[in-house]
């Protein structure tokens, strides 16, 4: 498999909107979780404020009277609420994004499912040729992580892509450990 | 990583180094502009250019690491992302699935069709 088709096979991602209620779809060839509309945000926020800040500094600096003074201040404030406000709005958006990109990734992992609700088995019983095959499986082919209490069939998504050593279930009793409650490895022994 | 190589790779990073930098000099410099005067109407100038403008250049240093830190989270969760497709990929049955019972057995590998069905 090619890097390319991998890229092509990327679904749109949602970006949350500036207001929080609507979303947003973000080009998946997009580097980073902003939008142009954001970062046109941040600028123009930034450099009001920024041009706030220094024109009452201009003014501050332009007379000697105090109470005048005080009436630059508060465009001072302004400018500074100004700009604090599209940087705090540039920062949260980035990490709703962030959030709900990652959110769309467990919920298409069907790992996480199975890590999630363990205990539910919504699965339909198998065919008896497929438990007898467990059955032989679970007889012949349980693997267990080297160091750990558990042993697992050989298809559990908790030892796949990992180092393991296979033994029967006397084995692996032997050794300390017990079935894993995910993949059951006991129950298909049992049938 | 040479510095010219981390400045261009890690630039949102050493630009909120440099703003944050700048915001603490122009603070200490409104700082030493304030205690240097005696006079309130000299020194509201160096509140709102020191004071203001260093929390400013504070503040724009704070968002550009936020942000660079929200941009690695996104480039990890590219290669999350392309990672789970490569093994969604790969878990495929690459085989094709034998027919049911009952059913003609396949044609080898390379033979041609000689009917149709209708």
């Amino acid at each position: 498999m090619t890097a390319v088709q991998v890229t092509a096979a990327r679904p749109v991602r949602r970006a949350a909107g500036s207001t929080g209620r609507e979303s947003r779809a973000v080009p998946a060839s997009s580097s980073v979780p902003w939008l142009p509309s954001d970062a046109l945000r941040l600028l123009v926020c930034n450099v009001l404020g920024l041009l706030l800040v220094v024109g009452a500094w201009l003014g501050v600096g332009s007379t000697a009277q105090v109470t005048a003074q005080f009436g630059w201040l508060s465009l001072v404030v302004i400018g500074f609420l100004i700009s604090s406000v599209g940087s705090g709005a540039w920062v949260l958006t980035g990490r709703r994004t962030v959030g709900l990109r990652l959110a769309e990734l467990l919920e298409s992992t069907p790992l996480t499912e199975q890590l999630l609700h363990p205990a539910v088995d919504t699965h339909e019983p198998p065919p008896a040729a497929v438990v007898a095959e467990d059955a032989r499986t679970a007889s012949d082919l349980l693997s267990a992580v080297p160091g750990t209490a558990r042993y697992h069939r050989a298809g559990c998504a908790l030892v796949r892509g990992k180092s393991v050593e296979h033994t029967d279930v006397p084995g692996h009793e032997t050794s300390g450990r017990r079935p894993c409650e995910l993949c059951r490895p006991d129950e298909g022994a049992a049938a | 990583m040479g510095v010219k190589t981390f400045v261009l790779v890690q630039w949102d990073r050493v630009f909120a180094w440099v703003a944050v930098a700048l915001g603490l000099l122009v603070l200490l410099i409104g700082w030493l502009g304030v205690s240097r005067s005696a006079f309130v109407f000299e020194q509201l100038p160096y509140v709102v250019s020191g004071g203001v403008g260093g929390l400013f250049l504070l503040g724009v240093g704070a968002m550009m690491w936020l942000s660079a830190d929200l941009r690695d989270e996104w480039r990890k969760l590219d290669a999350l992302e392309v990672a789970l497709l490569a093994t969604q990929q790969a878990e495929l049955p690459d085989e094709p699935v034998a027919p049911p019972l009952g059913s003609a057995a396949p044609a080898p590998r390379g033979a041609r069709r000689t009917s149709r069905s209708s």
